[in-house]
């Protein structure tokens, strides 16, 4: 029983936080739309229009 | 050397090849055990392979060294590509490249050394948990601020099953592994008796829940839809798969202490929400294989998305059998016995193993600018050496546990026991070494895709690799 004292809580904190994310997820307008995004990254333009090295101005080469 | 422009796939072909390491390692374990329990000769009087230590290593090399390796390579390749953003840092990937490599070279030192903690896949003494620690974080900050700098609005289905499987793995991880060290390879767990079983079987059943599955469906998501050019069958349906999965399965762990000290509501809620469980994990697997709706002679041709077609398939099985087990009358039969261990396979070789098998013959040609692998001949032949592998195994481990939970619970007129223990073993015998002839199929599949590996990697040219990076395929 003294697991419970623990697990609920922690289950309860949880789903809280899951919750929390869902409201976000809607806010912020993540399911809009529900059928655009499976297709999106399977269309070839998908990566052609990446601004090269992105947040930093040059890579470094890097070995491999 | 390899210039880099826009995504940093070097941690990714490095995860990728350790993959396939630990698949072959992980598996040839896996096949010793095997001959160990038909042969007990075989442990050879040597504390150091005695199967009570290498079990542990087995367990863990195929749940967190090859199936890890997996994850956190295709998860940090779906991130980048889905986000169109690159790693938010080099170093931090290498940190959890390098981390995540000496804890499992730790593991592979330990175990048959017998430092073992006793709590079941959480087995590695505490210094290693602190290191595991240290590298979830990194990766956590790596795969959550690669997702914050992304250009695109949509965070992809995907990277929530990946992120979900991060953040509860880390919660696992802290409160189950939480121990008062009384030496630096000593350790007690601050729980004692049934709680620390209940912790134990909470933590072990959401691994299964998050790592295992909510893990693996992130590579789901994004390799099936990839390898069969087109969309998932229904991405609405991928959204509710998503929540309905992890809202319910983090209170199915009682399920695993049916009949024990475990107070019997606890016991009965843990069947509730595991028969619950069916649904969504229904969903999620006629998802995926709905997407080759309309397309489905790609089948005949492509070797690859066969072994993630045929995963998906046992994926619905083994979340089928997994709540039926979970009833309390069924439970009765199969509990201790080596149903269970059949049950474990089909998801851990069946499910997770196979898909990401298929989600390596698919990424690591793309890594190395590559169209194809090296032999398609051997993917097909790797594809049915596997499932028949896998199939031996299951229906032997099937047959041997209704036999033995038939034999353990036999009573005569008189109240005694039909049957000592030690017959049911013997009875068992035959059972063994099929299972073993097929773990060793599987093996040898294991062998046969590092090879074709190799020969693919072997053959790419370092100028190729460089144009890789802005992959259309």
């Amino acid at each position: 029983m003294n697991s419970l004292y623990l697990l609920i809580p922690l289950g309860l904190i949880q789903v809280a936080g899951a919750i929390w994310i869902f409201i976000w997820a809607i806010n912020r307008g993540q399911y809009e739309d529900l059928d655009g995004p499976g297709t999106e990254f399977l269309r070839d333009e998908w990566d052609a229009n990446l601004p090269g090295p992105t947040g930093r101005a040059t890579n470094p080469p890097e070995g491999d | 050397m390899v210039t880099e422009t826009t995504y940093n796939y070097r941690v990714v072909r490095q995860f990728a090849v350790m993959t396939i390491v630990w698949g072959v390692v992980s598996m040839l374990v896996g096949v010793i055990i095997a001959a160990q329990l038909a042969w007990p000769a075989l442990n050879f009087d040597l504390p150091w392979v005695h199967f009570g230590r290498l079990r542990p290593l087995h367990t863990n090399a195929a749940i967190f060294a090859f199936g890890g390796c997996a994850l956190f390579g295709t998860s940090l390749y779906v991130v980048q590509r889905t986000c169109q953003a690159r790693l938010l840092s080099d170093q931090l990937a290498g940190v959890v490249f390098w981390g995540w490599q000496a804890v499992i070279v730790l593991a592979a030192i330990t175990f048959p050394l017998g430092f073992n903690s006793s709590k079941e896949y959480a087995e590695l003494e505490w210094p290693i948990d602190v290191l595991i620690t240290v590298v979830w974080v990194s990766y956590a900050v790596l795969f959550f601020g690669t997702i914050m700098k992304r250009k695109v609005q949509h965070i992809y289905v995907a990277n929530w099953f990946y992120g979900a499987f991060i953040l509860t793995v880390a919660v696992l991880h802290l409160v189950n592994s939480a121990a008062i060290p009384v030496s630096f390879w000593k350790s007690y767990s601050v729980y004692a008796g049934t709680t620390d079983a209940m912790i134990q079987w909470w933590y072990a059943h959401n691994a299964v829940g998050f790592y295992l599955t909510a893990g693996f469906l992130g590579i789901m998501y994004y390799f099936v839809p990839k390898q069969a050019g087109r969309p998932i069958y229904s991405y609405r349906l991928s959204v509710v798969h998503f929540w309905a999965l992890i809202s319910i399965y983090m209170w199915a762990g009682p399920h695993h202490l049916h009949f024990t000290a475990l107070p019997d509501w606890i016991q009965s809620v843990g069947m509730v929400f595991s028969l619950i469980l069916l649904a969504p994990s229904w969903g999620g697997m006629i998802n995926g294989i709905m997407t080759l709706s309309g397309a489905w002679s790609k089948l005949r041709t492509d070797p690859v998305l066969r072994f993630m077609i045929v995963s998906l398939s046992f994926y619905g099985m083994s979340t089928f059998e997994g709540p039926m087990m979970s009833i309390k009358t069924v439970n009765a039969l199969s509990h201790y016995t080596d149903w269970t261990i059949g049950h474990v396979h089909s998801g851990a070789l069946g499910w997770v193993a196979l898909v990401s098998m298929g989600a390596m013959y698919s990424l690591i040609p793309n890594l190395y600018g590559l169209k194809d692998v090296y032999s398609k001949t051997l993917v097909e032949v790797h594809f049915w050496i596997a499932t028949i592998g896998i199939v031996l195994y299951i229906a032997s481990m099937w047959i041997a546990g209704v036999m033995q939970g038939l034999m353990w619970r036999a009573v005569n007129d008189d109240g005694t026991l039909t049957y000592s223990f030690i017959e049911s073993v013997e009875k068992t015998f035959p059972f063994y070494v099929i299972r073993l002839a097929g773990g060793l199929l599987f093996f040898i599949g294991m062998l046969i895709m590092a090879w074709n590996i190799w020969r693919t990697i072997a053959s790419a040219q370092p100028s190729q690799v460089q144009d890789a990076i802005p992959q259309s395929a």
